[in-house]
């Protein structure tokens, strides 16, 4: 019981953490191609709005991207010190991918984020742009990297297993694995689909205040499409990667579908979806549920009738928790949908010339302004059900059927995983808090209109900071 | 005056020369025994093979196959019946030799981002514990706008560091980590609170101070946790077999014991030496970064010239206290090197000699270009103190290292991007070189 308790403990710890992360990245590989895309567009026509939305956003990119830094380095150094022998075992493939996004994406992105946000009026315009499409692509790197480090964990290919290790023995069959292959797209789509989202919201709630209408409306009208593309694409990867999850984890699909019975009392294959149930007590079976025949092998084989592995087919100590992946799926996908919809609203009404400058000035749709504004927070929740879903159908395993949570983690006491657990919640909760504060205090206070726009050849290298009344500096000493 | 300079030109000349003719020789020096660079073949540190001499015995070897040492490996454990013992034994040799190197390399690798790390975040980190003694925010602020640009860069070296000892040294990073799990925790929350501050600092109205000071008081706990972590791996780590049964089965070693371990009075005393060294390191670095006539560049001289004295006597007690704590420090140092030690400890006089010159000329850079060769030249002779050794006692190099190093891997990471890291992050310096004025508003953004 003890060791139950300690392999829970360690998990929530590592739990923890990555969901106070998760909660940031997508934001900002998202919004630096979509910044990318607006100071583009400023270089290209020389319009105002363009730049006003290049500094507006940039502005909120910095505080998203300083808290993701601040709680993704605690990410790397997590493995080692949560989960020693995980770390010990797998470092050959896994530290060398995390190793690999270091160096081509993290440290990249850090050398031209400084330049992006502090780089105005110190570099050349064309500069400026390079630095910025340097942070998009170095962000999209990172993802790329810490996904397939990921899905190999989910299906493991491409290495030898010798004393206790995990040992290379083809990189490519390691980065390509059959779980890769469809979660790093879903997770990019998620990130531009969040980002497209934020975008449209904090544009909604300046045009619902009938602020900026000029520099606003246009940026609802851009992302629209793309959101109604990128909303569509997600569904359709997001089939994909069940499928996927399908083949080469069953036990972990069985569980997000809380699929018990393989088959049928009479022996036919069981092809009942839940739409929603309850596992009984000790897990066997549903205390009630309801299902819909032939929903499940549409959903997994694209059939009328197909066998579906149930959890029967498991051993019941390699049988996932059921309830956390079964209910966190079912909210990723109805947002998922939701998000969808919301999206073929917006491109409906702007097909329609509903959404032009004039009529937001006219108070029109308003509703659908209100409605974006809210849904700019499921894209966040769906993020996070949907890696829950992802890592706890994954268990007991942390490596899928090679190596489980329990032989990966520290032995660590008790106490050490709850000190680790207090601290990291009362600091990642904090900044959290505060990220939120001052990404409102932003948007709240709208784009500065006023700043000076660089002209071509004008850079100058004046101090940083103004001129201040000396005498105060020097007092504190 | 002349005479001066002719003696600088001649002592320069005179270590470099030495130096690299002595180095090479200072790393041939044996390993100790029972882990001359036995390598691990089965995950843990294998039982070393008879006559098998690691590295540099097997570096005389000629003729060997270029073959992968995972092919080498495969050929050695497939208890082919068409090879014999003696068979067997020279390819696994010749395997260990490629390993090996790589092995190095990688530690190499390793040393360079730690010590990049530390000259570069070091200053920071200086300037952040510095500003804890200005109690007013505006000058605060200017010492944070000062490294807004930059910070993020050069603390990613961290992170880069960790990358490296988790890819190419995973026995380390899953047994010695979990030691310094303390430590560490509190070191990321440093971190954490040091980030977020700096960006919301300028954000903030009302609660601008709580940001300064959270940024100050991180620098502080960073700076003095990586002080100790480096101290208490220098004291070494107990490690217990443990049989497992996963990934083909074996005996891994894993930290069993507790959270405290850490904690010996030379571990308390290495974080305060981080602290010392950093606030000098921040000094140096505030007076380069000041416009001349700024109350702040001003006050940074006393704060030169102070911290270095005390870093001076701090470093001659913690090198004293190495030697009588360590044998296998005092014993390489009166070894039979003892003079190339000896020109390494005058080179970093030297450089020591030279920092304190160039602030007496206002010569701000020519200083921080000196500490940083101080720094790299006292933690590289540190790294060769510690040869073989990664973790004193624990880990040799070549036993922590992964076994299926491939070159592959070590020339993309190293050989493309490490080179194009060094030039956009130098790009960057170089833009946000200019000097400060005392108030830090960064609104200009």
């Amino acid at each position: 019981m003890e060791s139950t308790f300690a392999d829970l403990m360690a998990r929530l710890d590592f739990a923890l953490i990555t969901s106070l992360h998760i909660i940031y990245p997508p934001l900002t590989i998202g919004l630096s191609l979509l910044i990318f895309f607006a100071e583009w567009r400023w270089l290209r026509t020389d319009q105002e709005k363009w730049y006003r939305l290049t500094r507006f956003f940039e502005k909120l990119f910095i505080i998203n991207f300083g808290a993701g830094v601040a709680t993704g380095v605690t990410m790397e150094l997590a493995f080692g010190i949560l989960f020693g022998p995980f770390s010990t075992a797998a470092g050959p493939v896994f530290g060398h991918l995390l190793g690999f996004e270091t160096i081509t994406a993290f440290m990249y992105e850090a050398g031209f984020v400084g330049l992006m946000i502090f780089g105005w009026h110190k570099i050349g315009r064309g500069m400026h742009l390079f630095a910025t499409f340097n942070v998009a692509v170095a962000s999209f790197l990172s993802a790329f990297w810490i996904i397939a480090a990921n899905s190999w964990m989910q299906s493991p290919a491409g290495v030898k297993m010798v004393g206790g290790q995990f040992l290379v023995s083809d990189w490519v069959q390691i980065i390509f694995n059959p779980d890769s292959m469809t979660a790093i797209p879903h997770m990019i789509i998620a990130c531009l689909e969040l980002s497209l989202f934020f975008v449209a919201a904090v544009s909604a709630w300046q045009l619902l205040k009938q602020r900026h209408v000029s520099v606003f409306a246009p940026a609802l009208r851009a992302v629209l499409p793309v959101l109604l593309i990128a909303a569509a694409g997600q569904i359709w990867i997001g089939d994909s990667l069940g499928r996927t999850v399908a083949e080469e984890q069953p036990a972990a699909l069985a569980a997000m579908e809380g699929h018990f019975k393989t088959h049928n009392a009479d022996g036919t294959p069981n092809t009942s979806w839940n739409v929603v149930m309850w596992p009984n007590a000790d897990n066997s079976g549903t205390k009630w549920a309801l299902p819909i025949p032939h929903v499940l092998s549409l959903l997994e084989d694209h059939k009328w009738v197909s066998r579906v592995p149930g959890l029967d087919q498991f051993k019941a100590e390699n049988r996932p928790p059921i309830l956390v992946p079964f209910y966190s799926f079912r909210v990723m996908v109805a947002i998922g949908v939701a998000l969808f919809g919301v999206a073929l609203w917006g491109v409906w009404l702007w097909v329609r010339g509903r959404l032009a400058n004039r009529k937001i000035t006219d108070f029109e749709n308003r509703w659908f302004l209100r409605v974006v504004v809210v849904s700019a927070f499921l894209p966040y929740l769906a993020i996070w059900t949907g890696w829950w879903t992802r890592e706890v159908a994954r268990q007991p395993w942390i490596v899928y059927g090679m190596m489980t949570v329990s032989e990966g983690r520290s032995q660590i006491s008790s106490a050490g995983e709850i000190a680790w657990f207090v601290c990291f919640s009362i600091f990642g909760f904090g900044v959290l808090i505060s990220t939120a504060y001052f990404l409102f205090k932003v948007i709240a206070k709208g784009p500065d209109m006023s700043a000076k726009i660089p002209r071509e050849n004008e850079e100058d290298h004046q101090p940083l900071g103004t001129l201040p009344p000396i005498e105060t500096a020097a007092q504190g000493q | 005056m002349k005479i001066f300079q002719m003696l600088k030109t001649l002592l320069v000349a005179l270590s470099v020369l030495i130096s690299l003719a002595g180095l090479p020789a200072l790393a041939q020096e044996n390993a100790p025994v029972g882990h001359e660079g036995a390598p691990s073949v089965k995950g843990t540190q294998a039982n070393e093979l008879p006559g098998s001499g690691g590295f540099w015995s097997a570096q005389s070897q000629t003729g060997s196959v270029p073959l992968s040492f995972r092919q080498l490996r495969d050929k050695v454990q497939a208890d082919d019946p068409a090879l014999s013992a003696g068979q067997k034994h020279e390819l696994l040799r010749n395997a260990l030799y490629e390993h090996n190197i790589l092995a190095l390399a990688w530690a190499v690798a390793l040393a360079l981002s730690v010590t990049i790390y530390l000259i570069l975040d070091g200053a920071d980190l200086g300037a952040g514990i510095i500003s804890l003694f200005y109690g007013d925010d505006q000058t605060r602020g200017a010492i944070m706008a000062s490294m807004a640009g930059t910070w993020d860069a050069n603390e990613t070296w961290l992170v880069v560091a960790g990358g490296i000892l988790f890819g190419g040294f995973p026995f380390i990073y899953g047994s010695v980590f979990h030691y310094l799990m303390l430590p560490l925790m509190v070191l990321l929350l440093g971190i954490m609170l040091r980030a977020v501050s700096l960006e919301f600092h300028h954000h903030a109205a009302r609660s601008q101070r709580f940001w300064g000071l959270g940024f100050a008081v991180g620098s502080l706990v960073v700076a003095f946790l990586i002080g100790a972590a480096g101290g208490a791996v220098l004291d070494g780590v107990q490690l217990t077999p443990r049989t497992v049964t996963y990934a083909g089965g074996g005996t891994v070693l894993t930290f069993t014991g507790g959270l405290f371990d850490f904690i010996s009075p030379f571990s308390i005393w290495t974080g305060i030496v981080g602290v010392i060294t950093s606030v000098f390191a921040g000094a140096l670095y505030l007076r380069a970064r000041f416009v001349h006539d700024s109350p702040v560049r001003a006050d940074m001289k006393d704060w030169v010239n102070g911290s270095f004295i005390v870093l001076v006597i701090a470093s001659v007690i913690t090198l004293g206290w190495i030697w009588l704590r360590f044998p296998w420090a005092s014993q390489k140092w009166t070894g039979p090197w003892i003079w190339g030690w000896g020109v390494i400890a005058a080179w970093v006089l030297y450089a020591l000699w030279n920092i304190w010159d160039a602030t007496r000329r206002e010569r701000d850079l020519a200083a921080m270009v000196w500490y940083a060769v101080m720094t790299a030249s006292s933690l590289g002779a540190m790294a060769l103190t510690v040869y073989p050794w990664l973790v004193p006692g624990t880990w040799t190099v070549y036993d922590a290292a992964d076994p299926s190093l491939s070159l592959v891997g070590f020339t993309v990471a190293m050989g493309g991007f490490i080179p194009v890291i060094l030039i956009y992050n130098w790009y960057q310096i170089w833009v946000f070189r200019d000097r400060l004025s005392a108030l830090g508003t960064y609104d200009h953004h």
